[in-house]
């Protein structure tokens, strides 16, 4: 493999009941201010259903599309043919607020108030679909369950660009929180209550050749992926030990931890790496956990204060994902 | 050198029985389907067609586990996979785990969301947590002791052919060198009502491809198959199914219901490119087919305009073994194994008369004249994923 095969993060987008992307790479500080549930106010209504173009989109497809339309919704242009665009997302609970709603219309009014037209758009991958019908990404299109799932799908997406399936991945992670899902989180959740946000975060990523003959601006290297099955004490030792043994930790003198899923708890005693928890000003992202945190780890390798930084998401049964970005 | 990915074990548990059960059906045995009502609404005026565990069985299967229907029947099938391919312990806990799922959780969360929507958030309690999405995936991890998990793929029912093919990267690149990939989907009253409102369920019986089919019929499993690094089967001693040559995806980007020709030819031809192969040396087809109006006119005309004169032999499981959803593509590749060993095409059960002659549907069970054979599946969304296999080196 050669530096014209490594991985670029050439552009990035977000939504957090904080704001955006700059909201996002705030450093960690004092006390979260968030509520526990922390929701999305940008406009679009609770049970949202539109047309955009061609396709029938609800609250969390909306949102995606807006994110990844002020990435720039790119590319299919004459330089990369659309066929080689791919996607793909991870997500905790996906599309489920549909799921939700045509359940309690058939306890309520009966089977034939199942919408069509809900159930068209309700599995976890109608999100990651319907931006595909949006800007006409006709690559790989895959979709990832759990907490775990948006740093899962980067991961998935880096291998596809190695393999010459697709050129440029658009990658990412969304969630958002319903009366149900907040609910049953607090009541069974493998692990203790936290704060939880809504999130959508998106990546484009693309081989450092591709980047360069569509005229990117690098933001970061993806440097690798490491990962545990879980997501307590035992399971950060377990993933710093791992991240501590690649050539590119040992190698950076200066290396940050974005923690997304920690908050609190205790982690490893940091081993000459910087430890932030995202979590005390973002609370923790669902499906965008650990993605949440790269805005931050972009800001820091740009403004030279890191060389390395490791972005983590997981929790919830997820166990652990590390994702490390290296200067670009 | 590259690194060949071959598949050392099958494990599958379903409504007909286990992989041989599977296999024996296809050749001819009997199948299941029987009207089943959503069992917490109000009734349909005409209840689906429906191959589903009887409340007996599903006691058997349940007994000792707590993970929710996915997760039980999941963890079952990867079990039986890991005994077929005769792993040992340590072999099991250094593999992998790749999942596939579309309904994930939903028929474990249905009876939690009901209990909320009665009760309020006093109706749960500490059982809630199996309607998480990734149920299912952390009860196979955890009942086989496995070492990581690399994903819980959800793109509507193309989840199983994207996990493979997943799976199959990651051992090619050297990231593992044994994967477990397996789907599992189990029936809810959201599923039913909702396909049953779209109007492609059929009243009579799945009839893949045949001029006369009139929609799907649902059903409800789970299926694994073990990944191995060639050297580390031989190594082994075990004897591989079949060898993963390639894999194809792509998105329609056209509707979310509706396949589309383009986008289906696509992942054939890119999953043929990197086998290497060209369209000739297939010698059969296992297409998705779900028998609606709509899926199959799309993937014929994939497949013709692969084969302007006549296609190779294409068969289809589904009015065998049902829809499987989200773990579709698992059981087909599942059956692709089976095809590749036994030499034996399996008969499209029900088919009549294809709309287009030249398309080559196995209307009788048949040799496989060459070794090669590409799996399709597709999904809601415009997923598609194929899969090419050959025999064993």
């Amino acid at each position: 493999m050669t530096a014209a095969d490594d991985i670029m993060l050439t552009g990035l987008g977000a939504r957090h009941p904080l704001g955006g992307v700059e909201a996002l790479a705030a450093a960690p500080s004092g006390a979260l201010t968030l509520p526990t549930a922390a929701r999305i106010e940008d406009g679009i209504p609770i049970r949202c259903r539109q047309w955009r173009g061609l396709g029938y989109v609800d609250r969390t497809s909306m949102r995606l599309i807006e994110v990844l339309e002020g990435l720039g919704g790119r590319p299919a242009t004459d330089k990369v043919a659309d066929i080689a665009v791919g996607a793909a997302f991870g997500t905790f609970y996906g599309s489920q607020r549909l799921n939700e709603e045509m359940l309690a219309a058939a306890l309520v009014r009966g089977p034939r108030t199942v919408s069509p037209l809900d159930f068209s758009i309700n599995t976890f991958n109608s999100p990651g679909a319907l931006a595909a019908m949006r800007f006409g990404w006709k690559g790989l299109n895959a979709t990832l369950l759990s907490c775990a799932g948006g740093s899962e799908a980067v991961a998935y997406s880096a291998l596809q660009l190695r393999r010459y399936r697709v050129q440029v991945v658009y990658a990412g992670g969304y969630d958002e929180l319903t009366d149900f899902l907040e609910c049953a989180l607090r009541a069974g959740g493998p692990e203790p209550a936290r704060a939880y946000a809504e999130a959508t975060v998106a990546l484009e990523l693309t081989r450092r050749e591709t980047a360069t003959r569509l005229g990117r601006t690098p933001l970061a290297t993806y440097a690798g992926r490491v990962s545990t099955g879980a997501s307590d004490a035992r399971g950060y030792g377990e993933l710093m030990a791992r991240i501590r043994a690649t050539e590119v930790w040992r190698g950076a003198p200066r290396t940050l931890v974005l923690d997304g899923v920690g908050g609190d708890r205790t982690h490893p005693p940091p081993n000459g790496e910087r430890w932030e928890c995202t979590t005390q000003t973002q609370a923790h992202c669902l499906g965008a956990s650990g993605l949440a945190g790269i805005p931050r780890a972009v800001s820091e390798l740009r403004a030279g204060n890191a060389d390395v930084c490791l972005t983590i998401g997981g929790g919830l049964g997820a166990g652990l994902i590390g994702l490390l970005w290296a200067q670009p | 050198m590259a690194i060949r990915v071959v598949i050392t074990g099958l494990g599958a548990v379903t409504p007909l029985g286990d992989v041989e059960a599977i296999w024996r059906a296809l050749l001819g045995g009997e199948t299941r389907f029987a009207p089943r009502q959503p069992r917490h609404t109000d009734p349909l005026a005409r209840p689906p067609l429906l191959q589903a565990f009887s409340d007996a069985e599903w006691r058997d299967l349940e007994a000792g586990r707590t993970s929710g229907r996915v997760g039980i029947l999941a963890a079952i099938a990867a079990q039986r996979a890991c005994v077929d391919a005769g792993l040992s312990d340590t072999e099991r806990r250094s593999s992998d785990l790749v999942f596939a799922t579309t309904s994930v959780g939903w028929p474990s969360g249905e009876a939690d969301f009901r209990r909320y929507h009665q009760r309020g958030a006093e109706g749960l309690d500490a059982g809630v947590a199996r309607s998480r999405a990734t149920a299912a995936t952390e009860a196979v991890a955890a009942a086989l002791a496995l070492r990581d998990v690399y994903g819980t793929f959800s793109a509507a029912c193309a989840s199983g052919g994207l996990a493979l093919g997943y799976a199959a990267d990651l051992i090619q690149a050297g990231v593992t060198r044994r994967v477990l990939v397996g789907g599992a989907d189990a029936l809810a009253d959201v599923p039913l009502l909702g396909f049953a409102n779209l109007r492609i369920v059929s009243a009579h019986g799945c009839r893949p491809l045949s001029h006369d089919r009139d929609g799907m019929t649902l059903s409800e499993g789970g299926a694994f198959l073990i990944l191995e690094a060639q050297d580390e089967a031989r190594a082994a001693g075990r004897q591989p199914y079949a060898e993963i040559l390639g894999a194809g995806g792509s998105c329609d980007a056209n509707h979310m219901t509706r396949p589309h020709a383009p986008g289906v030819l696509q992942a054939m031809r890119q999953a043929l490119a990197e086998a290497a192969l060209a369209a000739d040396d297939l010698g059969a087809i296992n297409a998705h087919a779900t028998g609606t109006r709509a899926n199959d006119a799309e993937e014929a005309t994939a497949i013709l305009a692969l084969y302007p004169l006549a296609s190779p032999p294409v068969t289809a499981i589904k009015s065998v073994i049902g829809h499987m959803q989200g773990a579709a593509g698992v059981f087909a590749s599942l059956v692709t194994c089976l095809m590749i060993r036994s030499g034996q095409v399996p008969p499209v059960r029900g088919f009549s008369r294809a709309d287009d002659p030249r398309l080559t549907v196995a209307a009788e069970a048949q040799t496989l004249a060459k070794p090669f054979v590409l799996t399709n599946c597709f999904g809601f969304g415009g997923a598609n994923s194929s899969i090419v296999m050959g025999a064993a080196p």
